[in-house]
């Protein structure tokens, strides 16, 4: 059966709605004819926005979500290891915020807000983790239950050779110093200034995340940013 | 020092983020990565203000190029893949439909295929076409005529008819795309594979356009 008598089949019942939008014109000629299924199996994966992903999850598309997955975890990977300085319960966390997004993602109602959603799902669980070591700590009376786990150097050396020995000792000086002082900021001076200085997210998105008012999350953005400035230059 | 020295007064008794000169420690860091403007290259507020921020502006994108290097913060394949087994596992497959009409008489062994199987086939039949991206997709068996079944019902001898569904489809559309040619394509499309693939007749296509977006 051919799709153009598939047209004409009287089986159109049209009564969406764009269906003024819909004319009598056939396609242009240049559209490519219905691929066969052995067509299909070898055609490259397509790469789809950012809301066709969501939208798609949200019917059950695993294979959807699977590049959302893709998409998002080293960023939450890199704000759970900022909130929780450990790169194991990093991994824990995000593993749990992607199952927590799978179960949920049917009442997310705009697409295009699943950035802002899925940075909120992560930081909370954050935030949840970090109450519970308190509690933990503080029921034991014991010591930190965990140690700050030392930076990564990123390659800053390689690839520029004009780099000396002491500006590179210099720079690791300086990300062990804000790794140190970013661990002793409250959890909820930290989220706010990690998701902005370093995830890039606006005020209002963080606001959303934490579930505070704008101004509160500007007012303890603006205290850890001196914090910080402080804790660093007293390290130093 | 601005913000640690000895010279308290040179921040504001009630806003510690206000410095002596009336510019806050908020607007130095926004221009931290420029060059210091007329102000700042002569106030000694600003200038100790820059150079406490300048530490911490180099710290923080030393911080985030060493994070985003680190082998170590990207998520375990096992954890991807227990990530993914969950979700396969609670895949909500829907209401199984009938893919032979209901007919009177003496029940039999139903074949059934299910909602979720008739959107995959729908998503990967629409992603054969260039121009515009399937979103959500709702399948549900057609509102079957009374007339039409009372017709049906004195001819029990006839073969089942094929089962009829109505399916909403919402698209997004590029921006270079013509929609009425797109529109039509996808539903003619759409009719040939649920009806080769699944012996369904998809009756009624009603699709959305809910977005743009650019290529």
């Amino acid at each position: 059966m051919s799709s153009h008598q598939l047209g004409t089949t009287g089986l159109e019942q049209d009564s969406g709605p764009d269906r003024a939008l819909v004319c009598d014109q056939a396609p242009p000629a240049d559209f490519p004819a219905p691929a066969s299924t052995a067509d299909r199996t070898s055609a490259p994966p397509r790469v789809f926005s950012e809301a066709t992903l969501v939208a798609r999850a949200q019917d059950g598309d695993t294979d959807a979500f699977e590049q959302l997955v893709r998409s998002y975890e080293a960023d939450l990977l890199r704000l759970g290891f900022r909130m929780l300085s450990d790169r194991g319960d990093a991994q824990d966390a995000v593993q749990d915020t992607f199952v927590l997004a799978w179960r949920r993602l049917p009442s997310l109602f705009d697409p295009q807000a699943f950035r802002a959603w899925i940075y909120q799902l992560m930081t909370r669980r954050c935030l949840n983790l970090l109450r519970i070591r308190t509690r933990r700590r503080t029921s034991t009376t014991a010591g930190p239950d965990f140690e700050l786990e030392t930076q990564h150097r990123a390659p800053i050396a390689a690839g520029s050779a004009t780099i000396s020995p002491a500006t590179a000792a210099q720079a690791s000086a300086m990300q062990d110093s804000l790794t140190a002082v970013l661990a002793t900021l409250p959890p909820d001076q930290r989220a706010c200034w990690v998701l902005h200085e370093m995830h890039d997210l606006t005020y209002p998105t963080i606001a959303y995340a934490i579930g505070v008012p704008v101004s509160t999350v500007r007012g303890r953005i603006a205290r850890a940013r001196l914090q910080l400035a402080k804790g660093m230059t007293a390290w130093r | 020092m601005a913000l640690t020295g000895p010279t308290p007064t040179s921040l504001s008794r009630t806003d510690p983020n206000r410095m002596g000169c009336g510019r806050s420690i908020d607007d130095v860091w926004a221009r931290i990565d420029l060059r210091p403007d007329p102000h700042e290259q002569t106030c000694p507020d600003c200038q100790a203000a820059r150079h406490d921020l300048g530490d911490l502006a180099v710290a923080t994108h030393l911080v985030i190029a060493a994070d985003k290097a680190d082998p170590a913060l990207r998520l375990d394949s096992s954890a991807l893949i227990g990530i993914l087994e969950i979700a396969r596992a609670e895949v909500r497959r829907g209401r199984r439909i009938p893919m032979e009409q209901p007919s009177p008489g003496p029940v039999r062994d139903e074949l059934t295929v299910s909602e979720q199987t008739l959107a995959n086939l729908i998503r990967r039949t629409s992603d054969e076409i260039d121009g515009l991206e399937a979103r959500r997709c709702a399948v549900a068996l057609s509102e079957r005529d009374p007339a039409d079944n009372s017709q049906q019902a004195s001819e029990s001898e006839a073969p089942a008819a094929p089962t009829e569904i109505t399916v909403d489809l919402r698209i997004a559309v590029a921006s270079t795309g013509a929609i009425p040619a797109l529109t039509q394509l996808l539903r003619e499309r759409v009719r040939t594979a649920v009806e080769l693939e699944v012996g369904i007749a998809a009756t009624t296509i009603n699709i959305t356009v809910e977005d743009i977006y650019d290529v």
